[in-house]
């Protein structure tokens, strides 16, 4: 009884530490799924009146459209700015609640959102991806399609049918995509590559060249290949771009949909030629993060970073000149795929407003908005008949790749969540010790 | 306090029974009872009801967003496949070093920051205030700072550069384990095979050891400067006319008096090193190799990020199993001293 009534103590103890100090509450958050949703910053928009009338203008349309996502930073906040008033000018009466939950590169607001599905308190429509981003939503059966959007505004016609299956589920499209990020760039500092004599590459930049290039620069006394090793999407973005340069687009999709085991000759290859890069590394990778690895790269203190075209802006935030200072290839091997990391929104199952998001999203597919949207975000429309000629050229080379170029879906980012950390977790140990067959089979395995 | 409640509530049966409108159980613990319905129920609903339900999760199949109470075949499997965890077994091992060390590193400069402050003629609030302060801070926020100090290229070890020191330490860099005994374990102990980690101490988890203690141990301090300020005048008079040293002061005489507060410190300062999370997210993360991941990271990313619900659960149960290891022999030793 003793024990007991000490035990009861211990916990009510724990539970007032739990609530009250800025400690770690995770022995609490497994209670968020039936607690209240975190607080959010929401700002409320007042509703703007239209400067060009859309094709029609839903006047008579009013009521509140909540936004979630985790656009929260300058350029971001503009870039969701653009899409809001898109939808503005289609429902001039509505009004928008902006749920944008910052932090953590997304991985609070997922939080949040994961919070708000169990409570059955969903957003009208919300920030999420193609592939093993929709599956979750599906599963849990929270989201519904939105097949109708794209037939009645034609966007099949305009947007890669790579993207648009990557969005859809047994016939139906559940998501309309903002803009596409290539996954799979290979940034260079040009002064560094001159100076150590290693010629910049070119679009048919192999794996054995890069190795024999990152050989050169080290011994020439530069730090080869920047990473920032402190977030594990970045090391696992590394293997990924690797691995797409050895099994090719149609390898990565077999890879993905299961009809090849992760036990192939091709995927060992790309492990080996991983771990070959690896002694290259910057020391202090694993102190970094992405940002801050290609801040380094743009002051010369790296040479060579891979990492996905949200590096674009960084470079050109700390002043580097695009083709001046930086240059940037596909990753080796991966010359002619485009690796996709998408935005895309997708809309609640029950939500009141379903006229209201279906505005959202068809405004969001029109050519204007893509355009000013990804001007501002730095990705590229995903529609082939927007004018980018006033985009950076770094942009324009995107879309049109985009248009033009096979597509690979990203794991890191669109994997089946439970896949993902399957993978993060092997290579973290793998980059240690170096097992390739260990690596192999906890993919194999998952 | 005790005492101070029974007499009160006898005063109240008294006033009671005078009145003759309650009498008997009522009359006695009414009150009390009153009183005391409210906690109950709040902390049995938000407490020991959630621990229940998320020691439910972690026997479930629950991974995805839809609920999924199904009890898994066999129960425990969640448990058995993440202790086997190389991962798991790393959190496990970090959380352990990672509390010994730092318990170790703040009560001594805890203590020797109260001893200082406690004999210092002059100043002694601003010196306190000074040592305090970092308790203060956010975790997130010092995490950063201490996370550029010990970033190879740029932080300390430019200092030792000047110093003419030529060591070049990895800090949180550093993959290495010393010390790592599970070879020896395997050889020893049936069942050794399941060790998948290296069970040593992690160098990249000194690091963060300094910057906890650096944070903490102002805590500390304080218990103990509460601790010195009771101790008598007389024995530390008694001790000099004796002739003791200083030193055979605070060791035989202070020392022994302050045991209480030490306990106190253990068990605050132990807490909240087996659930730290943000200090460690925001200095170094998973770190290389988990060599400074903490249970408490992995209760996230496997929540809301791998979206296995009973994973987490199950994680979470063991840091309250850890955590309970630490307080319930604190609160068990409490409550037998306050019955005697």
């Amino acid at each position: 009884m003793r024990l007991l009534l000490a035990l009861l103590a211990a916990f009510a103890l724990l539970a007032a530490a739990c609530g009250d100090d800025d400690e770690d509450s995770s022995a609490s958050s497994v209670d968020a799924t039936t607690t209240e949703p975190a607080d959010e910053p929401a700002d409320e928009l007042a509703a703007e009146p239209a400067d060009e009338p859309a094709d029609e203008p839903a006047d008579e349309l009013t009521g509140e459209l909540e936004i979630f996502s985790w656009w929260t930073s300058g350029s971001e906040d503009t870039a969701l700015r653009a899409l809001m008033s898109a939808f503005q000018t289609g429902a001039p009466e509505a009004s928008i609640l902006n749920g944008a939950v910052a932090g953590g590169g997304g991985a609070n607001a997922q939080a949040v959102l994961a919070t708000r599905i169990q409570g059955n308190d969903l957003p009208d429509t919300w920030q999420s991806g193609p592939g093993g981003r929709l599956t979750p939503y599906l599963e849990a059966d929270v989201i519904q399609p939105v097949t109708d959007v794209y037939d009645e505004y034609g966007f099949r016609d305009v947007m890669p049918a790579g993207l648009i299956e990557s969005l859809s589920f047994e016939g139906e499209i559940y998501a309309v995509a903002t803009g596409a990020h290539r996954g799979n760039n290979l940034w260079y500092n040009k002064a560094l590559l001159e100076q150590a004599g290693v010629a910049a590459p070119e679009a048919d930049y192999s794996a054995e060249q890069f190795i024999a290039d990152l050989e050169v620069l080290a011994a020439a006394g530069i730090v080869p290949l920047c990473l920032g090793g402190s977030q594990a999407f970045a090391v696992d973005e590394l293997f990924e771009n690797a691995l797409l340069g050895f099994v090719g687009a149609d390898g990565w999709a077999a890879l993905r949909n299961g009809e090849r085991s992760w036990d192939d000759p091709q995927v060992r290859q790309a492990a080996e030629h991983f771990s070959a890069m690896l002694p290259f590394t910057d020391p202090d990778s694993s102190a970094l993060t992405w940002d801050q690895a290609i801040l380094r790269l743009a002051e010369g203190s790296c040479a060579f970073n891979s990492m996905g075209d949200w590096a674009y802006g960084e470079l050109i935030g700390a002043g580097a000149v695009d083709n001046e200072d930086f240059g940037y290839v596909n990753h080796p091997g991966t010359d002619g795929i485009f690796m996709l990391v998408v935005d895309a929104f997708v809309v609640a199952k029950d939500t009141p407003n379903l006229e209201l998001v279906k505005i959202w999203l068809a405004q969001m597919g029109q050519p204007e908005t893509q355009l000013a949207f990804n001007l501002a975000k730095g990705s590229s429309p995903v529609r082939s008949d927007v004018d980018a000629s006033s985009l950076p050229p770094y942009q324009q080379e995107a879309a049109s790749a985009l248009s033009g170029d096979e597509t690979a879906l990203s794991i890191v980012h669109h994997g089946d969540p439970e896949f993902q950390g399957v993978l993060s977790e092997a290579v973290t140990v793998f980059v240690q010790d170096g097992d390739v067959d260990a690596f192999i089979q906890a993919l194999a395995n998952s | 306090m005790a005492t101070q409640v029974s007499t009160q509530s006898r005063r109240l049966a008294r006033r009671a029974s005078v009145d003759g409108r309650r009498s008997g159980f009522w009359a006695r613990n009414g009150f009390r009872l009153v009183v005391l319905v409210p906690t109950i129920v709040l902390v049995g609903i938000f407490v020991y009801g959630f621990i229940a339900y998320t020691a439910r999760v972690s026997v479930s199949q629950w991974q995805g967003l839809r609920v999924n109470l199904e009890p898994n075949d066999p129960l425990l499997e969640t448990y058995s496949d993440m202790l086997q965890s190389p991962r798991f077994q790393a959190d496990l091992r970090n959380i352990t070093v990672f509390t010994v060390l730092f318990l170790g590193l703040a009560v001594v400069l805890g203590f020797v920051l109260a001893v200082l402050v406690h004999n210092s003629l002059r100043a002694r609030g601003f010196f306190r205030g000074i040592f305090l302060f970092p308790y203060s801070l956010s975790f997130i926020v010092t995490g950063v700072v201490w996370r550029w100090i010990f970033t190879p290229s740029t932080g300390a070890n430019l200092i030792l550069e000047r110093l003419g020191i030529d060591a070049r330490p990895g800090w949180i860099t550093d993959p290495t384990v010393i010390g790592d005994v599970s070879g020896a374990l395997e050889a020893v102990v049936p069942g050794g095979e399941f060790v998948n980690a290296q069970l040593g101490i992690p160098l990249a988890l000194i690091p963060i050891v300094i910057a906890a203690s650096w944070q903490l141990a102002g805590f500390a301090m304080a218990i103990f400067l509460a601790g010195l300020a009771t101790i008598p005048e007389e024995l530390s008079e008694a001790a000099s006319l004796d002739g003791a040293k200083s030193h055979q002061y605070y060791w035989h005489i202070a020392l022994p008096y302050l045991r209480p507060m030490l306990v106190t410190a253990l068990v605050i300062l132990g807490h909240v090193s087996l659930k730290s999370f943000d200090l460690v997210v925001a200095m170094s993360g998973r770190g290389p190799g988990f060599a400074t991941d903490v249970p408490g990271i992995y209760v996230f990313e496997q929540m809301f990020r791998s979206l296995s619900f009973n994973t987490g659960a199950a994680a979470s149960m063991v840091m309250l199993l850890l955590v309970s290891i630490v307080i319930v022999p604190y609160l068990y030793r409490g409550y037998i001293g306050s019955k005697a």
